[in-house]
């Protein structure tokens, strides 16, 4: 019975565990440092270095959610270019004149949180900007599942660590209900409620620490494994570079998560045992 | 040192276990409580050792209220208090020389403490040959002795025994009365439910009385 009690702990550990592997990598893959969410603003060509300038300071004062505003000028368009190409073909772009032709662009990084299309229509209202475009058509597309799975993993996360709280509970009551010829007697003889309940709540520590253990185990050597998998298929290394096991703010969440559990035992046991055996309600 | 102070219980239900109680129990003396079954004796223990709260009246101890004490008084105040419980209360998955250490334990005693202590009452009970046995697997009168072992193994200075010889043949018996008497002469207040009047009869004390229960009252008492 309690072997149970203790797979279901610890298949809610792995799915807090997974939940928040998948949260932090597709943060990583889709979130604020994907750079996956960009404007490209066209500025009028007539304009001078110092309108243009401020024209960038205007666009980074815009909204909080943009992160960068750089501007590109023409000649930087055309090394990009030639950098990109084969040595051979240089030369059809050695002409200075061709800049005359370009447009000065500005590129406008954003976090995920941003509203893309809106802050493209505000860009383009400034005075001296010819255009703005959203950069990747399909990031609007992203940006919205990512963050309906941010929502749905948040909810899951919350979910399962009540189901897991609760399973923590009725796990309690069992050991002090199985235990209660004992530790009535204790109490009857003078034992102090910590004194008279330590070795259930040992027992009930271990289970929670184990099953902890064995869901982190779990979660995170799926991750590896599904880490290896990627990473042997070239299609995926863009994503496998990406992917990374448990950081310090996600380990820190299960680490107060465990506390909490352990508190909310602790706590259980000791209002029961005071209400069952001592008559003292505090 | 202990005294009751016109104490009514009730249970769930609307009849009264104990009604109107009122006596005084002084450190060397022996109560001998009787009644029949149902009368009350072991509702009256359990006030005693603060398993069930009092209905209405007052119950206290060297003076104190017993009712309003705290949780660290409570565990202290049960410290000084040696129960034989009708039922025994022996832990199963203890030894008998564990569960007579319980209340050792509890005190935070040192392990010599302990052993000096439960081997010298295992030797008075003759239960030594049992030290390392499980109470399943001794008799009926062999776990009333380690009962009894237990509940004044720490030097009680209250000392409630619910039916301490039901179990027991006629020698036994009188010899845990024998040391009921002596614990008593050394000033422990000792109080005894019975349904023995043989052994109420046979007991030579200086300071014993009897209290009879009738559906939960008293209904005589007496001194011997
Ligand atoms: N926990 C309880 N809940 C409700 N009623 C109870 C409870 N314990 C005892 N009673 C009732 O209180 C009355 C006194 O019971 P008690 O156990 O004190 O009797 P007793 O004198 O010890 O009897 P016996 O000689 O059979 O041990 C009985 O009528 C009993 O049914
Ligand atoms: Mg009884």
């Amino acid at each position: 019975m309690r072997t149970l009690y203790l797979i279901f702990m610890s298949l809610s550990v792995f799915i807090l565990t997974s939940v928040l592997l998948i949260r932090q990598n597709t943060a990583a893959v889709f979130g604020d440092h994907a750079d996956l969410y960009t404007i490209t603003v066209t500025l009028n060509k007539n304009i001078s270095p110092e309108e243009m300038a401020a024209i960038v300071e205007k666009i980074k004062n815009l909204d909080t959610q943009i992160k960068s505003a750089a501007l590109i000028s023409p000649q930087q368009q055309l090394q990009d270019v030639q950098s990109a190409l084969p040595s051979y073909s240089k030369g059809l772009f050695e002409d200075e004149e061709i800049t005359y032709v370009l447009n000065p662009l500005v590129e406008v990084l954003l976090t995920a949180e941003a509203d893309l299309s809106t802050l493209s229509l505000q860009i383009k209202s400034l005075s001296g900007v010819e255009d703005s475009s959203v950069g990747n058509v399909w990031a609007e597309k992203i940006k919205n599942l990512f963050k309906t799975l941010n929502i749905i993993l948040n909810t899951v996360f919350i979910l399962f660590f009540i189901i897991l709280s609760f399973l923590i509970t009725v796990l309690v009551r069992n050991y002090l209900i199985d235990a209660k010829d004992r530790i009535s007697l204790f109490a009857l003889l003078g034992a102090m409620p910590l004194q008279a309940f330590k070795n259930e709540y040992l027992s009930i520590m271990n289970r929670t620490l184990l099953a902890y253990f064995i869901g982190l185990f779990a979660a995170s050597g799926l991750a590896y494994f599904i880490k290896n998998k990627l990473t042997s298929n070239l299609n995926f290394t863009f994503i496998s570079e990406r992917l990374d096991f448990l950081t310090l703010e996600s380990l820190a969440l299960l680490l107060s998560g465990l506390m909490l559990n352990l508190a909310l035992s602790y706590f259980l046991s000791y209002q029961y045992i005071l209400k069952e055996y001592y008559h003292h309600e505090s | 040192m202990i005294s009751f102070r016109h104490v009514y219980k009730t249970y769930d239900t609307d009849r009264h276990a104990l009604r109107d109680i009122s006596f005084n129990l002084n450190s060397s003396e022996i109560i001998f409580l009787t009644g029949a079954s149902g009368a009350g004796k072991t509702t009256l223990f359990k006030l005693l050792s603060l398993q069930e709260k009092i209905s209405s009246g007052e119950l206290s101890y060297k003076n104190e209220n017993i009712m309003s004490y705290g949780l660290k008084e409570v565990a202290n105040y049960r410290r000084g208090l040696g129960i034989v419980f009708q039922d025994f209360r022996l832990i199963p998955e203890m030894t008998i020389f564990e569960n007579i250490a319980i209340p050792l334990k509890i005190q935070k005693l040192s392990n010599k403490e302990i052993q000096s202590k439960v081997v010298s009452v295992l030797e008075r009970f003759n239960l030594s040959p049992y030290s390392s046995s499980y109470p399943d697997y001794i008799s009926g009168g062999e776990k009333q002795r380690v009962a009894i072992a237990r509940s004044i193994v720490h030097k009680p200075n209250l000392l409630i025994a619910d039916e301490p010889t039901g179990n027991l043949d006629r020698q036994n018996a009188q010899s845990v009365m024998a040391l009921f008497k002596e614990l008593a002469e050394e000033g422990v207040a000792v109080m005894i439910a019975t349904h023995d009047e043989g052994l109420i009869k046979a007991t030579v004390y200086k300071n014993a009385r009897h209290i009879h229960l009738e559906n939960g009252s008293v209904a005589s008492e007496s001194i011997l």
